[in-house]
Formats: structure tokens, sequence, C-alpha cells
């Protein structure tokens, strides 16, 4: 009796299931994704923005009258406030939607920019292959954080700056992971067989080679959110990033840290978001990895 | 007259992993006296690694495990032997040599040195006479001594497949188990290294457990061969007999599967279907799916294992149980 | 083997000239005018373009880029140096004291801190990383994992402070400032350093390992009568921390980078802290003597790894050292 024969997609998905700490990181992402993607709902980003001195370092679940907008009401600060009486959950959630975006925007277009370098070095080869390598070498030998900062040291600190330094430092990799995997693929008959039917270079490339190069690209570009998030609030923390008071986990730390001893609150807090996020997308690169590689069977 | 070194009886050895539990080896019996070569001949998963891996012990953890069965080493037990007992034993009296010679030798370490650590595990040696026995070993093989600080991958398949050798030997054990050595190599040095092993164990007076499926590789080495097939032995008798005149369905379907320069034929006569899946064997004998022969009480009874012409088969045809259509097509 | 040294440092040139072109672009394009900005607000133009010539600063991008790397010798004094090749880029705008001056001068201090990072990293990672592959799906090794997956995942300031707020502030085990001539007052910046780096050594360890014992040779060791331990220690071990030993080269580099952000937590007197400063101050030559400085020395010292690695594994030695004997060398297979 032969055994059931699965598609691919559900045999991936079985795989990945057996890892329960990816399974949890993938559950922590959907999370955060959709708390960040509702942030407003919860608090309004002109509430976590704007200062309310009078209740400055309130703790954890303390309540405070808040004042919105000419009326006074009561609020709960379920994480507690900071030095300018704002609510710390709430800049957390809006922090979060910060964060997913600088991640997505960055590894998106380190991706595309970056793997389609590699794809071209890859399939063509020769003198084009030899510049676009020479380039990611030397990006690469600039340590990634240090390059982000010079980039945006020298540009000036503001959100664009910030997407375009990490999203910068960020391609060489995948210049090279594709590259590699083209190579691989592309001297294996079906490539010849689609030449043969006539196919456009970038069909074949497009079509054809690139599907197969999917797996490690998919593993790195999730750890590589995880690595631009990690920037991300680096820079921020450094002043190079988002400018208060806009709320980004590391401005946030940033701004907290003189009161590291009368308000402690305010420097946990963000830092465990920080840890939480990117930690679940380190578990769910891990079981991608392990539940596509095809040499790994228990 | 008891000169029998190895004597296996009514072994079984399973995988057990949390998807499903493989038969791997299923009740198979066999004796090796001094100076014999046996030739254990199968398909790929029919279990003949596994015997040998049985036979030192070296199954994977946790999952191989020997279910029953006894197999007797010049008067141990060895498949109840303590694991201390067991070191003693591997690479002394009874030594292994695997398919693959790439990776089977440790690329950090000089092929001498690895030849001289087998040596001095199992012998209380000064370092300079371990070396020179190390030496030795290689010219034994064919190897100049002065390669001896070179490392694996200064050297070709084949030579490292005769280093293999030389650590196998180089303590002078009375068996060797040889599991598909000449696989990965090429034709022309696959007929070198046979005629080296042929010509070693002569020599040396060692026995042989040699495993392939391929019947050409045993043809030259060995003088007894057993046939498995899913986990059991289903034909045990001297090479010679067993190639002249095959007995069991299964043995007559492997000769007729091969390409034959003396006959005249238009087409390969494969046995058709596949080695059953050792997790989910059929009932009653293991091969009547396949087997031309095959009648009702074959998808019902086990066969035992009887006699007849000399040598050991399992099939009831020979057990008297159904009727005998092979002699009738064979005339 | 000198030749594969000196071929790889001739690789490292153009990438080292890339480097340096890159962050000198860097800096061209940023915008803001040094020249005005070190002037009185009401100066006139021509005073700020007079200031910014004798500064060289309104010279074609190629003839900078050669001042940047050779030396500057403008009009009157105060505004030549002898350039990169010299490590001389000027004067910080701010202290007005040479800006490699004071990089070299805490730059030391910097190695105190990453050695005793790599130290810490390397006694706890490879020990753990062993146990936890020679002890795969217990609880010990799914501890490890854990605590190697949150190490990775933990920034290295918020860890800081933690630990700061944890044994400074509350137990008072440590100062929370930490200078080199006090020992003690480094071990928590180390070990805000070392933890990301301990953790992905950790890791690489287990993975190698586990690796490394389902490999054939492993079967031949076991199969000679070795008892498991000489099997682990002497075959499986040796081959396992080779990729292992790269990893940690290659951290070095990161552990330098990473003192950027863990110094000022700190505020350790060391390049890290030059730097954050720098930025904060707006003091571009520090800021890009500083930026090239850790870029070259990263380079450098994982030049030094790469060439280290040749003499631990006998296999990448001989592709090089055997490559300048191709023909009829013994080396290339010889025939069974």
């Amino acid at each position: 009796m032969a055994q059931k024969h699965r598609g691919p997609l559900a045999e991936f998905w079985k795989r990945f299931r057996k890892n329960r700490l990816a399974v949890i990181g993938l559950a922590i992402i959907i999370l955060y994704v959709v708390v960040a993607v509702g942030a407003d709902i919860f608090y309004t980003y002109d509430f976590i923005t704007g200062n309310q001195i009078p209740n400055a370092f309130s703790g954890v679940g303390s309540t405070g009258k808040i004042d919105d907008g000419g009326v006074k009401k009561a609020h709960l600060y379920l994480m507690g406030a900071d030095n300018f009486g704002r609510d710390v959950a709430g800049r957390i959630i809006h922090g979060a939607r910060v964060s997913l975006i600088i991640g997505f925007v960055t590894v998106a277009f380190a991706v595309i920019v970056g793997g389609g370098l590699g794809a071209v070095a890859g399939y063509y080869g020769g003198k084009l292959e030899t510049v676009i390598m020479r380039g990611a070498d030397i990006l690469l030998a600039i340590p990634n954080i240090l390059f982000a900062l010079a980039i945006v040291a020298a540009l000036g600190p503001s959100f664009r700056n910030l997407l375009l330094a990490i999203g910068i430092t960020s391609l060489p990799v995948y210049v090279r992971l594709v590259r590699a995997s083209v190579m691989t693929v592309k001297d294996q008959e079906f490539v010849e067989a689609a030449r043969a039917q006539g196919a456009t270079d970038f069909r074949i490339i497009l079509v054809h080679i690139l599907p197969n190069c999917m797996a490690p690209v998919i593993v790195q570009a999730t750890l590589g959110v995880a690595q631009s998030i990690l920037s991300a609030t680096s820079l921020s923390f450094l002043g190079l990033g988002i400018q208060p008071p806009s709320p980004e986990w590391g401005n946030m730390l940033s701004e907290a840290r003189p009161y590291l001893i009368s308000a402690p609150h305010t420097l946990i807090f963000p830092g465990l978001a920080i840890m939480t996020v990117i930690l679940a997308y380190n578990l769910m690169g891990d079981g991608l990895r392990d539940a596509l590689d095809p040499k790994l069977k228990r | 007259m008891d000169n029998t070194q190895l004597s296996i009886r009514d072994l079984r050895v399973r995988y057990v992993t949390e998807d499903e539990t493989v038969n791997a080896v299923n009740g198979i019996s066999l004796d090796i006296n001094e100076g014999q070569s046996l030739g254990l001949v199968g398909e790929t998963g029919a279990g003949k690694t596994t015997t040998a891996l049985s036979i030192l012990k070296l199954l994977p953890k946790p999952t191989g495990r020997i279910e029953s069965g006894t197999i007797t080493f010049r008067g141990t037990d060895l498949a109840s032997a303590s694991e201390e007992v067991m070191r003693k034993i591997r690479g002394n009296e009874i030594s292994m040599i695997f398919q693959d010679p790439m990776t089977s030798l440790n690329p950090i370490f000089t092929v001498g040195a690895q030849i001289a650590e087998v040596i001095g595990l199992h012998n209380k040696l000064s370092a300079e006479e371990t070396l020179k026995r190390a030496g030795d070993m290689l010219e034994l093989v064919g190897i100049p001594r002065a390669r001896s600080n070179e490392f694996p991958h200064q050297f070709s398949g084949g030579m490292k497949q005769r280093v293999v050798i030389a650590i196998a030997l180089a303590c002078n054990p009375k068996l060797l188990l040889a599991d598909e050595p000449t696989t990965a190599l090429d034709v022309t040095i696959q007929a070198q290294v046979l005629a080296m092993i042929r010509d070693l164990k002569q020599r040396l007076n060692t026995s042989l457990l040699l495993i392939s499926h391929d019947l050409g590789v045993v043809a030259q080495v060995c003088d007894t061969v057993a046939i498995m097939y899913a986990g059991e032995i289903v034909e045990y008798g001297a090479l010679a007999e067993v190639y002249e005149k095959p007995l069991h369905p299964y043995t007559e379907g492997l000769f007729g599967s091969i390409p034959r320069l003396d006959l005249k034929r238009k087409r390969l006569n494969p046995i058709r279907g596949l080695m059953p899946n050792p997790a989910d064997l059929p009932s009653g004998c293991a091969f009547h799916p396949r087997c031309p022969y095959a009648q009702d009480a074959c998808a019902v009874t086990v066969p035992a294992t009887t006699e007849a012409e000399g040598r050991k088969l399992r099939c009831l045809m020979y057990e008297g149980k159904i009727e005998n259509r092979m002699r009738t097509s064979n005339g | 083997m000198i030749k594969y040294i000196i071929r790889r440092l001739f690789q490292l040139i153009p990438v080292l000239l890339g480097v340096t072109l890159i962050v000198f672009t860097l800096t061209y394009i940023s915008p803001g005018d040094p020249a005005r900005l070190m002037l009185p607000q009401d100066a006139s133009d021509i005073q700020v373009a007079e200031l910014k010539h004798s500064m060289g600063l309104d010279r074609t991008f190629v003839v900078q880029y050669v001042h940047f790397l050779f030396g500057y010798d403008g009009p009157g004094d105060s505004f030549d140096y002898k350039g990169l090749w010299a490590l001389d880029l000027g004067r910080s705008y701010v202290s007005n004291r040479p800006v490699f001056g004071t990089i070299l001068e805490r730059f030391p201090n910097t190695v105190l801190l990453t050695m005793v990072a790599l130290f810490l990293s390397i006694i706890i990672s490879i020990p753990f990383g062993i146990i936890s592959a020679t002890r795969q799906y217990t609880k010990t090794d799914m501890a490890v994992t854990v605590a190697a997956l949150i190490g990775i995942s933990v920034p290295a300031f918020w860890l800081g402070m933690m630990l700061i707020w944890v044994f400074s502030v509350n137990l008072h085990w440590f100062p929370s400032l930490a200078t080199p001539s006090n020992l003690w007052s480094i071990v928590l910046p180390s070990i805000t350093l070392a933890a990301m780096n301990t953790a992905v050594q950790t890791r690489m360890t287990r993975s190698s390992m586990l690796e490394v014992v389902r490999m054939d040779y492993i079967r031949t060791a076991r199969a000679k009568g070795l008892d498991e331990g000489t099997v682990i220690r002497v075959h499986a071990l040796r081959n396992a921390l080779i990729p292992v030993v790269t990893v940690i080269g290659l951290q070095v580099g990161q552990l330098l980078v990473g003192a950027v952000l863990t110094e000022t937590v700190f505020s350790y007197p060391g390049i890290g802290t030059i730097m954050v400063d720098a930025i904060q101050r707006k003091d571009t030559p520090q800021i890009l003597a500083s930026v090239v400085f850790v870029a070259l020395v990263f380079a450098l010292v994982n030049l030094a790894v790469d060439i280290l690695y040749a003499f631990i594994d006998p296999r990448i030695k001989a592709q090089y050292v055997g490559a300048a004997k191709k023909k009829g060398g013994l080396f290339r297979g010889s025939k069974a």
C-alpha cells in the first residue's frame, strides 16, 4: 500500500506544524500584525503623542484623568505612563506599526532589488556578474548597523532615510543568495527545454528559475525582518531614526533612559516588545528553514 | 568439526520511530566458518546492511534494536553482550568496511594516523612500533608507506577504499564485514579492489561476509551465498551451485533480470513489482505478490526454512505444501 | 602559504578602497554646509565661499576623494591633513583635536571590552553547544535552544539597561559606569556585548556537532572499537569546531560594531561613545573617521580569520598551496 502523496504545500505545513516554537512565533507575529494594523482603534495617534504632563510616570495599571480635547475623562494606563504622561501601551502599539512597516518595506526592497541583481548575475555571468558581485562584496564588507548608521548620519535622520539605509544594507545578502541558487538551477534540463521552446530570458528567469530558488530567500527574508527591526530600533535609540514624539520603540527607550531608577516600567515594556517581535520572527525563520530543508528527515 | 566463527540464529531486528516500525530483519540464520566467504545478496532495503550492523551492534540508537535471536561469535553471544565487550571486538576481531570511501575517512587526520589509531587501540605497542605497523598495512594494500602523512582528500576514491581496508585489517580480524565495498567505485577500480580483498583474505585467513546487490561482484570473491528478501534469507548454499541452478523463484528472477553475453535475448526479464515496504509486509510469504509460481497457500502460510539439494530454502514448494511449478517450467 | 596570504591581501585592496569610497561619498552628499555652520549667522556668501575654499570643500568629487586618501594641503595651515593613509583626517569640529588621535587613544579600551566579551562568549557557547547537541531532544537541549534564541533576539542596548537595573541599581553588585581601569566594572558591559555572540555561537556549535555526528567517518570510528567519549572528543569535535572557529572569528568584527551601542549605555570611553557623541553633535569629520576606522579594522579582522581558517582545515590549505603546483602534482588525485 503506497503512502498518501500530499501536495508540497500541505507537506510543508505538516512539517512546520511539528515545530512548536515556530508555530508560537507565527502566532505572535499574527497578533502583532493585527494589533498594529488596528492601532488607531485602541489609541489614537494624537492621544499617544500629546502631552499629558499631570500623569507623568503613572504606574502600571493606574488610572489618571486625561485631557481629551478639553474634556476630562478617566483613563487606565495599562503599562503606565512615560515622562510626558503618555500612555506607554498605546505608544508601543503604534510603535509596532512603525516597526512592522520598516521590516516589510526594507526586506521587500532588498529581496526584489537584491534578488533581481543576483538573478541577473547568476544567469548571465561574465563581466556583469563580476561587477555585481564585487559591488555586493564591498557592501558586505561594511558591517550592517555601522553602514546604516553612516547613511542616516550623512543624510539626516528621517523615516525615509532610515528605510533607505536599512534597505541598502540588507541588499547584498540576497544578491549572493539568489545568484548561488540561480547558478545551481540554470543548468538543469527543464531550463534548456524552456529555451528550446523559444522562451525569452526574462520569462525563463522569472517563471522557471526563480520559483525554484525561493526557499532560502523566504527563510532569509523572515530572519531579515527581525534584523531590520533590530537595526531600526538601534538607530532610533541613537537618535538617528524616527524622531520623537513619533513613537518608535528605540526612541522610547532613549527618552526613558534617564528614568531608569525612578520609572523602570518606561524602559521595560518597550524593550520587551522589541524582544518579543524579534524573537517571533527568529522562531518562524528557524521553523521555515527546518520545514523547507529537504535534507532533514527525522 | 567446529571451526565456525560466526553463527546467527533467528535474528530479528527492527527500527522503531514515532511514525512507524520497520521490520528490517525477520528471522535469519547463517554460519560462517574459518576462511569462508559468504556473500549476502539482495536488493536495497532487503536488510543486508542491518544484519551486518547488528553483528557489531552499530545500529543507530535509539531507533534500531535487536528484538530476538543470537549472534554467536567464537562462543560469545554478541546480541546480548555488553558495550565493553563489543568495543574489544570491533576493529579487532571483527571489522567492518562501508560503502562510500569518500566519506568514511576523517578529513582532518592523516591516513597513517587513522590506521595507527585502530592498531594502538587494541594493542599495547610503542608509538614507533604502531606507526611502523601502520606503514606496513599501507604497503599491504599497495600504497607507498611514504604517503602515511597525507590527508584523505589527497587520494582518489579507489585508494581511499584501500586505506579503509587497511584500517579494517590492521588488527588481523577473524571476520571482515564488507558492505558494498565497491559499489561507489569505477568498474575497473572495482576489479582491483575485489582482487585485493580476495588476496588479503586468503593470506590472512580472514572470514568474509560480503554484502552486495551485484551478483557478479559476489561471484568473484565468495564461496557461499545467501539471498535476502524483505528481511529473510530465501536461498542459502554454495555459490557455484546456486548460480548454476537457482531454486527459489526470487533467485531465479534475479538471474533472469541480468543481461547475458552468452544468450541472445531481445528483452530483459525483470521481476515485476517492487520490494515491499518493510513497515508493511505482505501476509504469508513476503515474495508472493511478485512470484510467478504463487498459489493460494502462499498468501496465507509463512514458509519455514527447509533443505533441498544441499541448500536452505524458504518456499512452500520445497516444503511440499504446494505444487512445484518451477521444475515443470524449466524441464 | 605566504603566497596565499599575499594573494588575499591583494584581493582586499579593492574592497578597502570601495569601503572608503562609499564612506566618503556619504559625507560628500550629506546636506549641510560645514563652512556656513562654522561662521556666525550673519556671514556673507563671499565669506562662506572663501572659507569653503580654504577648507578644500569646493573641489570636484574626485579631487576631494584623493584629498581624503592622500592628504590636503590648502592655503594656510589650519585645515591641512595628511589623509587616510597616514591616519590623519583633520580635526574635530567640536573639540578641535585630531580625529584619529582621539580614536587611537580610545581604541584600546574598546579592544579590551571586546576581548573580554569574546572570551566570555567562547567559554560559554562551546560547552553548551556540545552538550545541547549530544543530548538532542532532551530538556537540556530545549533549554539551551530557547536561551540561545532569546540571546539573538535581545537588543543589546536594552539588555545593558536591564542588567544595570537589576544588578547595579537594585542589587548593587556592579557599578553602572564602566571604566577600563576597573575590571569589575567591565563585567556588565561585557556580558551585554557578549550576549548576541554567545547565542549565535552556541547555535552554530550545536548544529555543526549534529551534522558531524551523522557523518560516515564517525561510524568508521565506532567500528574501530572506540568508546563514545573518544569518538565525540577526537573525531567529532575537531571537525565540528572548524566552522565554529570561522564564525567566532567573524563575530570579532561584530563585537567591535556592537561595542558602538553598548558603550554608550555604560558611558564606557571607547570608540563607540566617540561615535555616538559625534553623531549627536554633528561632528562630521569625527563621524567619518570613526566609521572608516571601524570598517577597516573589521575588514582586516575578517581577513585574519580567513587566513587562520586555512591553517586549521587541511583541505582549504591544500586548495591554495596545491593550486600553485597544479600540473603533475601528487596532490590532485593520484589514480588508484
